[in-house]
């Protein structure tokens, strides 16, 4: 479940902005999981998502 | 609670080598055994950092005798750790794998032992040393069995790699706190949370190695390796072409040189996969899983900010 959750932000990172206001939904996902999500999506390290990157169709 | 108290390197590392000298009764033995020891010193002793915390979870007088202790755990690690390189044969930097396997693997034994007479020798109760040496026996136990099925090199699941690190890993991060927990009367039921907790840390822990091992550029990446992690089981059940790669890499069908030929691809491919992104959440999954059941200890909130500390930086 987590998997899944984390590639349809990986494809849909405007869905990263619901998640923080908690307007959505992730089936299956613990509350801690969906918290390590945030944690690891908003790092400034990691730099989230980069969408230009083009490697995503 | 005043500030929990410091350990030097420098003394736990005294400690080793006076032990060494004491009870290896051999010159050359006592130069190799000093060298390993002097670069484990280097790497740091992180395990014994975990026993002395969780000897003072409620005390904060500095006590001798954990000096002793620390040397006993660090002696059970570089033990440990000498013969996963040996095993794994993919850290020839490392000085004990620059000498014959047969010397190494010997003194990995003679540290073991040493770990185990250290702590009979240290400064506490017989009752408590006995319960220690119960939880090493364990612990070790687990962790062999653990290590043993990251030999067998046949997880293909998550949750069987997640098990099996669980052993091979976090019973190592759980003999180093139940000791120093133990040596200080701690409750059971407090020793419960704390194996719990450890569990996760070693998790936490193995999962940043193994991130670490796939993102390195070097030749000892885990993936030029043939290491088979986590990540790279689950890469290599990915839909793209760089994922038949890696499964023909490991059967043997393609050699390094074709690995190493498609390199920028595969790191690209790599650094912008879901699966990386996967396992950082899941690594970070156990970290705020340790944090949550380390708060529900009954000690300071001080001892707890030192440890959330210490959990945060794995």
């Amino acid at each position: 479940m987590l998997q899944k959750a984390v590639q349809q932000l990986a494809k849909q990172p405007h869905l990263l902005e619901k998640l923080k206001e908690d307007k959505l939904n992730l089936a299956g996902v613990s509350e801690t999981e969906k918290a390590a999500v945030l944690d690891v999506l908003t790092d400034k390290e990691f730099h989230g998502i980069d969408v230009k990157n083009g490697y995503w169709k | 609670m005043e500030q929990i108290p410091y350990y030097s390197s420098q003394e736990i590392t005294e400690v080793m080598l006076q032990m060494v000298n004491t009870h290896l009764d051999d010159e050359d033995l006592r130069e190799n055994a000093a060298l390993f020891i002097m670069y484990k010193m280097k790497e740091g002793f992180l395990f014994s950092e975990l026993t002395q915390l969780h000897y003072h979870l409620e005390e904060s007088e500095k006590s001798h005798g954990m000096f002793h202790v620390s040397a006993a755990v660090e002696f059970l690690i570089l033990a440990l750790d000498m013969l996963d390189d040996l095993q794994d044969q993919d850290d020839m930097d490392k000085p004990w794998s620059t000498f014959p396997f047969s010397t190494s693997m010997n003194l990995s034994t003679g540290f073991f032992t040493l770990s185990m007479l250290v702590l009979k020798q240290a400064p506490y109760g017989d009752d408590l040393k006995s319960a220690a040496l119960h939880h090493l026996y364990h612990q070790v136990l687990r962790a062999v069995k653990g290590q043993h099925q990251d030999l067998k090199h046949v997880y293909d699941t998550e949750d069987d790699f997640l098990r099996m690190i669980k052993y091979k890993s976090g019973s190592l991060m759980t003999c180093s706190t139940l000791i120093g927990a133990t040596l200080r009367e701690t409750t059971k039921d407090q020793l419960a949370i704390i194996q719990e907790y450890s569990e996760s840390l070693g998790v936490t822990a193995q999962l940043a190695n193994d991130i670490h091992g796939l993102l390195r550029m070097d030749t000892k990446n885990d993936l030029l390796q043939k290491q088979w992690t986590l990540p790279i089981m689950l890469l290599s059940k990915e839909n793209d072409e760089q994922a038949q790669w890696i499964q023909d890499y490991y059967a043997g069908n393609i050699d390094q040189a074709f690995m190493m030929e498609k390199e920028e691809s595969l790191f690209q491919w790599i650094h912008q996969s879901p699966v990386l992104l996967y396992v950082r959440v899941l690594k970070r999954v156990y970290q705020r899983s340790a944090i949550y059941k380390m708060n529900e200890l009954h000690v300071s909130q001080e001892w707890k900010d030192c440890m959330r500390e210490y959990i945060e930086q794995v």
